[in-house]
């Protein structure tokens, strides 16, 4: 269930980024120059910070399938700080494109640097909830209830938030 | 466990290493630069979604069916630059 899931998110972010790249070919000067309004430094950290807390989910598993769950819930407390840390770089973004009057409405590209991110940051405050329910119930070893909803589905939804921000970084900020 | 950690370390090394080198090819300007800053966010993604996410371990078809889907969507992205 998880994976048709995970499907249809990628689907959706997939058809929202070919819309944005045939809009970028036809204003290509205004989708230039409004990139580069942005911050790739933040992004960079933030790439850096998503993909290592990726890792972290990573040694959880590996650590829950070998017995091991208070470490695996502190790999799990480590990835939720990371996503923490993303949120907060997010926030200052945000600041700064308000402070300068970078929001909707100002042409395409903005349109689509809000939606797409916003939409992601969402994503990734709810896989920060779903992560701090695998370390309670990891930490407590209590089993987890539903098939469908356990250590290795909630990690596959935390690397698709990763996966979504691996194709967005390159698509708005770099290329 | 602790080969496990190596292991996916250095995958962890790689992502990192190609965001930073994406991240500075970027810097110049050019649509073959664009083109190289898409097929290491293409790698990235493989890497993620086949190491991380445990895709290697899934059903052939169901590896088949992401990675076609990826291509195709990595390949209208170029196809519009």
């Amino acid at each position: 269930m998880i994976w048709i899931f995970i499907f249809m998110e990628l689907l959706a972010f997939g058809l929202a980024f070919i819309v944005f790249s045939v809009l970028r070919a036809k204003s290509l000067t205004v989708f230039e120059s409004s990139q580069a309004e942005l911050n790739q430094g933040l992004a960079l950290l933030n790439t850096l910070v998503l993909v290592t807390s990726g890792y972290l989910v990573v040694l959880a598993n590996g650590d829950y399938d070998a017995g091991n769950d208070r470490r695996a819930a502190r790999w799990l407390g480590g990835a939720m700080a990371l996503g923490g840390v993303f949120v907060i770089v997010k926030a200052v973004e945000y600041r700064d494109k308000i402070a300068h009057g970078l929001t909707t409405g100002v042409n395409q590209f903005f349109d689509f640097y809000w939606l797409l991110t916003a939409f992601h940051l969402f994503h990734v405050l709810l896989g920060i909830l779903v992560l701090a329910y695998m370390a309670r119930k990891v930490q407590k070893g209590e089993a987890f209830a539903a098939e469908d909803f356990n250590l290795k589905t909630g990690s596959a939804f935390w690397h698709m938030c990763d996966l979504i921000w691996v194709l967005l970084f390159p698509i708005l900020y770099l290329i | 466990m602790k080969s496990f950690i190596i292991k996916e370390g250095a995958i962890w090394l790689a992502l990192v290493v190609l965001t930073v080198v994406g991240f500075y090819n970027s810097s110049e300007q050019g649509r073959s630069v664009a083109y190289v800053v898409l097929a290491i966010g293409l790698a990235k993604f493989f890497l993620i979604f086949f190491d991380f996410m445990e895709m290697k371990h899934a059903h052939r078809l169901w590896q088949v069916a992401m990675t076609l889907f990826t291509l195709v969507l990595f390949g209208a992205i170029s196809f519009s630059l």
